[in-house]
Order: C-alpha cells, then structure tokens, then sequence
C-alpha cells in the first residue's frame, strides 16, 4: 500500500472519496471493457463456432472445426511455422545488434551519450510506413540496391536473396526494430556498478570473460524487455510481409487479415487469432516468470 | 586492442547504415526522376506535382491529422480520469484495472484490431475514420494514463489541501492548482498518444473504410497500385518535414510548460 492509499483509507470522507474514485474511472473502464476486452473474448468465442458465410449467424456451437481447419492444412502449418522462426530470427538479430550499440554508447563513449540515443530514434519521427516504404523501393529484384550493382558490374543478374521474400521480411523487421531496443538496454548496462567489472580484472578475468560472467548476467533485465519489445508486434506482423515479403514472405497475421477482409471467415480467422494470442501469452508468461514482474516493469 | 575496435567500428557503422539509409535515400528519389540510383535528371519536382494531383493523397494527410488530434484529445482526458482515479482513490476492482490498463500494450495490433473490427461491424457500424479514431484511442490510454499515473504520485497532496483551505471550491482547486502541476504529464501524454496514432499502420489498415489515414493510403497503394508507388517518395518527404514541425512545436510546449 502506498502512502497516498493509506491517507485515503484513513480519511473521514473515504466513503465519499470512493464513490469519486468510481465515477472517475469509468469512462477509462468502460473504453478498455467495450473497445478492448469484450471483442476478445467474443473472438474467443467465434474461434469455437461455426458461421454462416454470408449472414454471419452461428450454425454450431461449439465446435473445433476452426481449429481443425488450421492444423490439418499444410499450407498454414507452414507458415505458422514460418512466422514463429522468422520471428525468433528478429528477436535475436534485433536484440543482437541493439546490445552492440547500446553496450558501444556504454563503455566506449565518453561524451553526448543521450545525443547519440535521440539520434538512432530519429528515423522514426516520421513513421513506420515510410520505413518500409523506403525498404519496398530498395529491396526487390529491380529494386535501388539491385540495379546500382548492375550498373556497377558487379552482378549480371539481380540477387534473388534482395528481391521480395521472406529473407526481405527478416531483414527489414530487423533494421527497423533494433533502433527502438537499444534504450532499455543502454539503461540497464548503464546502471551497473563500474566497480564490480573493476573487481572481476583485478581477480584477473579477461575482459571477455568479465562480460560473460558480470557484465552480461547484469544486463539481463533491459535484455528481456527488449525482447518483449520486439517480439510481440513482430510474430503479429503483417504489413511488412505484405510490402516486402512477396509470396514466400507471407506470415501468420496476413493469414488473419485475409481472413477477416478479404474471405470474410470470422470463425477460421478467429481460431487463428487465438492461436496466435496463445503463443504471446506463453512468451509474455515465460519472461516474467525469467526475470519477474516487479524488476520488468522497474526497467519499462 | 587495435583489433577490437576495428570491429568496433564494423559494427557500428552497420548499424547506422541499417537505421539511416533508407530514409535518406528515398528523400534523394523524391527528387530523382525515377525511383532508382544513380540519380538522373537531379533535382526535378515531377513525383510531387504527380502526388498533388493523386486523388486522396493530400486528404489522407489531413485525415491522419483528423484522427490523431481527436485521438490525443480523449486519449489524454482518459488518461487524467484513469490516472488521478489509480494514484487518489480506492474502488473497487483496482487491481483488475490496471491489469486491463496493461493488457492492450501486451497483444499485437492485428488480435486487437480483427476483434475490434468485427465487434463493431456486428453493432452495425461502417468502417470509417470514427472506427479508427476509436482504435487509436485503445491503442493510446494505456500510455496516457501510466504517464499521468507517475504524475499524480510526484504530486504534492497539501498543495490542493492548502487551496481548499483557503475556501477555493473543488473545480478552482482543480483548475488553478491540479492542471498546472499536472501540466508536464498532460503534454507528455499528449505527444505520446499523437505518434500514436500518427504513426500507426497496422490498427488503421484494419479499420478504415473508404477514408484513409496517410498510411493507409500508402499501405493500399503499394499493395494494390505498385506502379503509383514512386509518388509515396514525394509524400513521405513532405510528411516527414511536417512530423519535424511537429516535434518541434511539441518541444517548445514541453519546455514551456515545466518553466
């Protein structure tokens, strides 16, 4: 209980202060309950029924057709499975050349640290889009990057790996999510005691073995975050697979979207949905469990 | 050690390649006559004679304006309500409040999105530039409330409690005392639920109808009319130079608010 609850709970106007507490957050409430809650759990729902295509009444409930639907078809297994190696590929690669920068700002910058951060999130003042915009124009078979190496002689034909595919997908999910992770890294290296590295090389350890043995495990907290970071929006991606992913690109969210906008089954796509909210859930559920609750939202 | 920082730079240098290039170079192709390097014909001006006459393209821009300052405008009300409510008083439920207050920042856009889509398509509502507005806002609260929420605890109780005192009644307490103080958080959150909604793609492509945000126009172009992508050069650029207005704006209002 903190201090303020405390004044609260012993205030002669405590009743009237509750009945206040009330009134103020339920508009808050009710936006999160009506716009948030009750659509998941109705999708929740749909994943276990039966639609009629057209006019949208149940036919059957429940059912697990929907689910059924997903896993018995190769084509989806495929890029379900797809999706969650693309996304574990993001997830290190990002958090990979985030902790590089950060852990180089850190120990090997000694002026204008918080400049040089700003600086890597300047990209993205503008937005998500243009990033991927300008990725869409760069990769491709006659894209930027392919048609200045013809130019230049040094291929005679395009690089297959640039042009619009799932290589394309990583690659780019990478460039733009690892700009965003390098904060919570830099603040947890930057919180670490200097004379605990100090300690570890006078005892003699290499500054390689230092890393491993003090410097990495501290850092550890900014590194989950920053796995969190990247790996919900990524494993539900879908609009970089739908500007750079091609065909072979395509992920898990675009198999949703399709679903929804396109074939307008609300029963599969749902299934899917909950799929996809149950693997999250894990991973949420075994980072915490990794590094608890209190230190996490602590680093946020 | 001559070796280490050889990689050293490797690294780094990739990195900033990997963040800055692309934006770079597709400011360079908004001025090149066509969407490839080397540059030919620098500079010419057709790609944003071309995107002025785009039909849709300059009302998606003021359309994501639209949204994100309707948006900013609940979203930090919300965020006030939410925030004062967490950090002042007990109700009952607080614990499964805040846990909701989280969750939206935890799930991926397109789980939140397709619900949202189909529940208000089920209350019969078109998709439109209302939809996204209020998916923008589910996307926003929980940023505006928790930084109203560390605002409220930094907050000195005797202040109000001196200001009633004095016989100031409850709405000028909160109007001459409550809202400057509270004031650096309120624009805080204000900038954060804007790029919010500014930036966001995924929620919107979602929920638009025939009226498009900027993103969504660009998302629909370059997934329906690639051959008309060029003309996104001209837009992004333009977009770009007003989001740096707007940061800057912003800056001077956070400034000006703590002083």
């Amino acid at each position: 209980m903190n201090p303020r609850e405390k004044e609260a709970s012993q205030s002669p106007k405590t009743k009237k202060i509750e009945l206040r507490g009330i009134l103020l957050v339920v508009p808050t409430y009710l936006w999160l309950i009506v716009t948030f809650l009750i659509p998941v759990i109705s999708v929740l729902m749909l994943s276990f029924a039966e639609l009629h295509p057209v006019t949208k009444n149940i036919v059957s409930f429940p059912t697990m057709n929907n689910y059924l639907t997903l896993f018995t078809n190769l084509d989806y297994v495929v890029v379900l499975l797809r999706t969650l190696l693309l996304t574990v590929a993001v997830t290190i690669s990002s958090v990979g050349l985030a902790y590089a920068v950060a852990y180089f700002i850190t120990f090997k910058i000694l002026k204008n640290k918080y400049t040089i951060l700003l600086a890597f999130q300047a990209p993205y003042i503008a937005s998500y889009m243009m990033v991927l915009l300008a990725w869409r124009l760069l990769l491709g078979r006659s894209g930027v990057i392919n048609s200045l190496l013809m130019s230049m002689g040094l291929t005679s034909e395009p690089i297959e790996l640039l042009g619009y595919n799932a290589f394309s997908v990583w690659l780019v999910l990478t460039a733009t999510w690892f700009p965003w992770l390098i904060l919570p890294i830099f603040v947890s290296l930057e919180k670490i005691d200097r004379s605990l590295l100090e300690a570890s090389q006078d005892l003699g350890a290499s500054p390689f073995t230092t890393f491993l043995k003090v410097t990495f495990p501290l850092s550890l907290p900014g590194v989950f975050v920053a796995i969190l970071f990247v790996f919900i929006p990524t494993i539900g991606e879908f609009v970089a697979p739908a500007v750079v992913g091609g065909t072979t690109g395509l992920m898990f969210g675009n198999l949703i979207y399709d679903f929804f906008l396109k074939g307008f089954r609300w029963d599969i796509g749902s299934a899917f949905a909950v799929c996809l909210l149950c693997i999250v859930i894990l991973a949420v559920l075994v980072l915490f469990r990794k590094i608890g609750f209190e230190k996490l939202m602590e680093s946020l | 050690m001559k070796k280490t920082n050889i990689l050293w730079a490797i690294v780094v240098i990739f990195a900033i390649i990997l963040a800055f290039s692309p934006i770079t170079i597709l400011f360079l192709l908004s001025l090149n006559d066509s969407p490839a390097l080397p540059l030919k014909n620098f500079p010419t001006t057709k790609w944003y004679e071309a995107l002025f006459q785009f039909p849709g393209a300059m009302e998606s821009i003021v359309n994501s304006l639209m949204v994100a300052g309707v948006t900013t405008l609940v979203a930090v009300v919300l965020g006030i309500c939410g925030g004062y409510a967490l950090v002042r008083t007990r109700f009952v439920g607080k614990s499964f409040f805040t846990g909701l207050l989280l969750m939206p920042m935890v799930v991926p856009y397109i789980i939140m999105g397709i619900s949202l889509l189909s529940f208000l398509l089920r209350l019969g509502m078109e998709p439109s530039l209302i939809t996204i507005i209020i998916g923008h806002i589910l996307l926003a609260i929980p940023y505006a409330t928790l930084v109203l929420t560390s605002r409220f605890i930094g907050f000195n109780i005797s202040l109000e409690e001196a200001a009633m005192d004095l016989g100031a009644d409850r709405l000028t307490t909160f109007r001459k005392i409550t809202l400057p103080l509270i004031m650096p958080g309120i624009i805080t959150a204000a900038i954060l639920s804007f790029i919010i909604s500014w930036e966001d793609v995924a929620m919107a492509v979602l929920l638009a109808g025939s009226q498009q945000t900027a993103p969504v126009f660009m998302f629909s172009l370059v997934t329906k009319l690639p051959k008309f992508v060029p003309i996104l050069t001209a837009m992004s650029t333009i977009m770009f130079a007003f989001a740096i207005v707007l940061a800057i704006l912003m800056r001077k209002a956070e400034r000006f608010s703590i002083s």
